[in-house]
């Protein structure tokens, strides 16, 4: 039946029908936006965020539909399993467009399936401690871990706090017990509730939990501009003790899969471009940040740089597909 | 309390703006569609409003989606009650008592008691939220994998309370639903399990889909057989009764301890509305001085699950506004809109924000009040549909579950999974088994595995530090007790007669 | 037709033999690289689930091969009449093929012809009951396209 159809559709390109119309006219029916992780977290807000305003600019309602689980995978398929015409967009993170293609066998090549517009959202880890933790510096912190094994909170295993724990764990010679407790709030929380004794959160996590939660470390090498807006005065890994690694990389943004007629592409590109307006950056909430790259040549480089970020890493801890 | 009277009165100008009740109106209605509908439910049908509320205030964004919340569990008990198929995950333990009763010519009784239960379960856990929510968000912090553990394993005893006619079936089909919830990727490690080569199978199998495809396909297979069958119904089953005071004074036990089971289930972030009804209904059995006549269609059946179940939603509301932690996945996107609007739900929210708090404790009120009158509306066309031959019910529940599901995540694997799981029910129905059964032990199984391998994480081989846990000892204890409770109680008489 | 005896016993056998095989995939499940250490194998939690789904069924086998019974039910019978069982069937098939026709031609195909299909495997004759069923798809289209803003395809 599928073959029908695809005569069907055939014939009438060869008339010149549906190319010329679909481009002429798009977009001229809604949008959706396919969304890796559940409503309401930090990713799936800024996609509506995302979508909201690329509606009003693309005159067309952009929907939001959320397939959280299965390591990303599925989310990632239903796009693909979609034409390549503009209608479907596709949020992709580091776990869908790095560890997990990294990490797996996976039906598809992130950077040759797809073609990126922007990346916007991003976040980098820090490690906390509840406020009345005996551990008061980072240097405090490495001593009690050495001498006790300590219980680490991350969000999900393999996730980019998880890659941040091990890497700490094995660059400062640590053991962890490591508990999984699915989101960056629920890892916080953790720590407010005495299950873990200590948790990578992120940098913006500060906004939520003010006083109650002190951060020992920024888990990264290179200092960020956001970092003294988040965290003031809290030194990076690669600051406290030098030469020692310490650098997962997150950024998100969306992504149309490959094969979309250039002039669509072009059209969500222009249309894109007021996510990276002032006006668009004040509308993020402030426990998000928001790291702005445009283009699809600009951002590919983007992507390519996280992979080849953690494909090291990754293979230090005996995770890289082989 | 939180503030001064600057709030409250702040609070109750933003409340009572034409917008703001339109707003609560019509989130009303949209939410009690929503629920009615088969496959969607409260979390889909917050998120489908939330691009409304980028063009709203604080305060009104809140009300409409709380509205949206509270409308969409309650709406799952009608068409739990009027046609067998629970609208959404929560009214899956009102499905037992709620159907036979409407189909016993006691429609319109049945469906009065899920709107009073509900809403008495929703004013009650509005009340705890707006009375004590930060010593209850003390609670909320407090649960961690071994206290999640203990809570399970306390799950565990409704499936032997649901287990229907044969305990041997009952706990093989609380089994199976476990072991189901096994197959997908292994959240703790990655590990690929009963994926089959299919990366549908990743995420595992679905909860939505199965859980419907469970009840209301297996409903559509059995309705199927006696389509041409003509129902036996009294005129007088049409109209609607809300049950009087007098009845009410008799359940006001049944009704105070499912609210409270509701909100304290409610407050324990990632257990949902589904569990809170079955614990309630597990319990309200329990007490009952005829427990045997629960599955059969008595009022109790009906007001303890949904009591619970809309109690729910002020509880999961405390982690949610307290600790920036969502108590369920409605109340996840419900934080979402909160974050949206710029402000960051968490310790501080109370004190930076009196007013929108003061708004949320009335707006659930409210909410509660007006949902008697709307809620009255729909259940007069509900107690209606006993009068629809079932050939028409057939085919056309059988079309709202296949679109409710596919519009969830427009996935035909979903779909598959919703015929399977409808198969699946329907064999086990035809040979004597019950679903509740295997639904709660669907509904528990991720729980259960994942904080029993994560005590043992924690523990690290120490059996003391594996129950070095207050709260979950309590539970335990509990636990205990629950099912030693009558039997002590039998000893002691027979040591006094004696 | 078809006694619960019967029939329950061979649905115990299904069930032993499905706990069987499953048991088996488990023991192949691989954990790969640092994650492989952190606490219990993915395998331990579905095989003591079928562990116990299997005890259970072995009970409930015993109970109806030895009794004829669990639960109430001797004597008594799955369907109690032939054509209920073909009502059932029929209308399962229907929601099969309703769900291929879905898949391969779309969804307006398959609303249309989903509720005369089933009417007709129901045994259905009356006019106005297709009729009204047809209306009703109608409406649950609309409210989905319409209300809730839904692309169905």
């Amino acid at each position: 039946m599928k073959n029908l159809k695809t005569l069907a559709i055939a014939m009438m390109a060869a008339l010149g029908l549906v190319a010329e119309t679909a481009l002429a006219e798009y977009p001229d029916k809604p949008i959706t936006l396919v969304v890796s992780f559940a409503a309401g977290g930090n990713a799936d807000i800024v996609a509506r965020l995302n979508a909201e305003a690329l509606s009003k600019e693309l005159g067309v309602p952009v929907n939001v539909m959320n397939k959280p689980g299965g390591a990303h995978i599925p989310a990632t398929m239903s796009v693909l399993d979609k034409p390549a015409d503009g209608y479907t967009l596709f949020n992709w993170s580091p776990p869908s467009f790095m560890i997990v293609p990294l990490t797996r066998d996976v039906p598809y090549k992130p950077l040759e399936d797809f073609t990126p517009l922007f990346a916007g959202i991003s976040a980098s880890n820090a490690l906390y401690v509840s406020a009345d933790s005996p551990y008061k510096t980072f240097e405090e912190f490495i001593e009690g871990a050495k001498s006790k094994k300590l219980t680490i909170g991350v969000n999900n295993l393999g996730a980019p706090p998880n890659l941040s724990a091990v890497q700490l764990a094995s660059e400062f010679g640590l053991e962890f017990k490591t508990l999984a407790l699915k989101t960056v709030p629920k890892t916080m929380a953790g720590l407010l509730g005495g299950q873990v004794d200590v948790a990578v959160g992120q940098v913006a996590s500060i906004h939520k939990y003010g006083d109650k939660v002190r951060p020992l470390i920024i888990l990264d090498n290179n200092r960020q501009d956001f970092f003294e807006s988040d965290l003031p005065g809290v030194r990076t890994v690669g600051e406290a003790v030098p030469g020692k690694q310490a650098a997962v990389w997150v950024h998100g943004g969306l992504a149309v899969k490959a094969g979309t007629p250039q002039p669509i592409v072009d059209k969500l590109l222009e249309a894109s471009k007021v996510l990276g307006t002032p006006e668009f950056r004040a509308k993020v909430p402030k426990s998000v940040s928001y790291n702005w790259i445009h283009g699809t040549e600009a951002v590919t480089k983007n992507i390519q740089f996280g992979i080849d970020l953690y494909s090291p890493i990754l293979d230090g801890l005996g995770l890289l597909k082989k | 309390m939180y503030g001064n009277l600057d709030a409250l009165v702040l609070a109750l100008s933003q409340l009572t703006q034409p917008i703001s009740l339109a707003l609560l109106i019509g989130g009303i209605v949209v939410g009690l569609v929503i629920g009615i509908l088969p496959g969607l439910g409260p979390p889909i049908a917050i998120a489908l409003a939330l691009p409304f509320t980028f063009y709203l205030e604080p305060v009104p964004s809140m009300i409409l989606l709380l509205g949206i919340y509270s409308a969409a569990i309650y709406g799952g008990s009608i068409s739990a009650i009027a046609v067998g198929i629970p609208g959404t995950g929560a009214a899956i333990a009102t499905v037992q008592d709620g159907h036979k009763m409407f189909k016993s010519g006691r429609g319109g009784e049945a469906l009065g008691f899920s709107l009073t239960g509900s809403i008495i379960g929703g004013l009650v856990s509005a009340l705890c939220l707006a009375l004590v929510s930060p010593m209850l968000a003390e609670l909320a912090i407090k649960f961690g994998p071994r206290e999640y553990l203990a809570i399970s394993v306390f799950g565990l005893l409704v499936v032997v309370r649901v287990a229907g006619q044969s305990l041997p079936k009952g706990l093989l089909a609380g089994a199976l639903g476990i072991f189901l919830t096994t197959w997908g990727l292994d959240e703790l490690n990655g590990t690929e399990r009963y994926t089959f080569g299919s990366y549908h199978m990743y995420e595992g199998l679905p909860l939505v889909p199965f859980l419907v495809g469970l009840f209301a396909m297996s409903e559509v297979l059995i309705g199927a057989e006696r389509a041409l069958q003509k129902i036996d119904f009294s005129k007088e089953s049409l109209s609607v009764k809300l049950p009087g005071l007098k009845t009410l004074g008799k359940m006001k036990d049944v009704i105070l301890r499912s609210s409270l089971i509701g909100t304290i289930i409610g407050i324990i972030p990632g257990e949902g509305a589904a569990v809170g009804a079955f614990f309630a209904y597990s319990e309200a059995k329990r007490r009952s001085k005829h427990p045997e006549k629960f599955g059969t269609g008595i009022p109790e059946g009906i007001v303890a699950p949904e009591t619970a179940n809309n109690a729910t939603v002020g509880g999961a509301l405390v982690p949610t506004l307290t600790l920036g932690v969502p108590g369920s996945p409605a109340a996840a996107v419900l934080l979402g809109a909160l974050l949206i609007q710029g402000l960051s739900p968490g310790p501080k929210l109370f004190t930076e924000r009196p007013d929108l708090m003061y708004s949320i404790f009335i707006g659930l009120f409210v909410i509660n009040i007006l949902m008697v009158f709307i809620g009255l509306v729909a259940i007069r066309f509900a107690a209606r549909l006993i009068m629809v031959p079932t050939s028409v019910i057939v085919p056309t529940v059988m079309l709202l579950c296949f679109v409710g599901i596919y519009s969830v995540s427009n996935s035909f694997f979903n779909v598959g999974v919703l015929l399977a799981a409808g198969i699946l029910g329907y064999v086990i129905r035809k040979l004597g088994y019950s679903i509740a059964p295997l639904s709660i032990g669907f509904v528990l199984g991720p729980i259960l595995e994942n904080s029993l391998r994560q005590s043992l994480t924690i523990a690290d081989g120490s059996v003391t530090e594996f129950f070095n846990t207050p709260i979950g000892l309590v539970i335990y204890a509990m636990l205990i007790l629950t099912i030693l409770w009558r039997p002590l109680m039998e000893w002691f008489k027979r040591a006094k007669t004696n | 037709m078809l006694s619960q005896r019967l029939a329950n016993i061979v649905f115990v056998i299904v069930v032993l033999v499905a706990c069987v095989w499953f048991g088996v995939i488990a023991e192949g499940f691989e954990t790969s690289g640092l994650l492989a250490s952190s606490g219990l194998p993915s395998k331990f939690f579905p095989q003591l689930t079928l562990g116990l789904t299997g005890a259970c069924a072995i009970i409930v086998g015993l109970l109806y091969a030895l009794r004829g019974s669990a639960g109430g039910d001797s004597g008594e019978m799955v369907f109690e009449e032939g054509a209920q069982a073909r009502r059932s069937l029929l209308m399962l098939v229907v929601a099969i093929a309703a769900y291929f026709i879905w898949k391969n031609f779309g969804f307006i195909p398959m609303a249309v012809i989903l509720g005369p299909l089933s009417l007709l495997a129901m045994g259905v004759r009356s006019i106005p009951i297709y009729l009204t069923v047809l209306a009703l798809t109608a409406a649950v289209y609309l409210v989905f396209t319409r209300l809730l803003g839904v692309t169905l395809s």
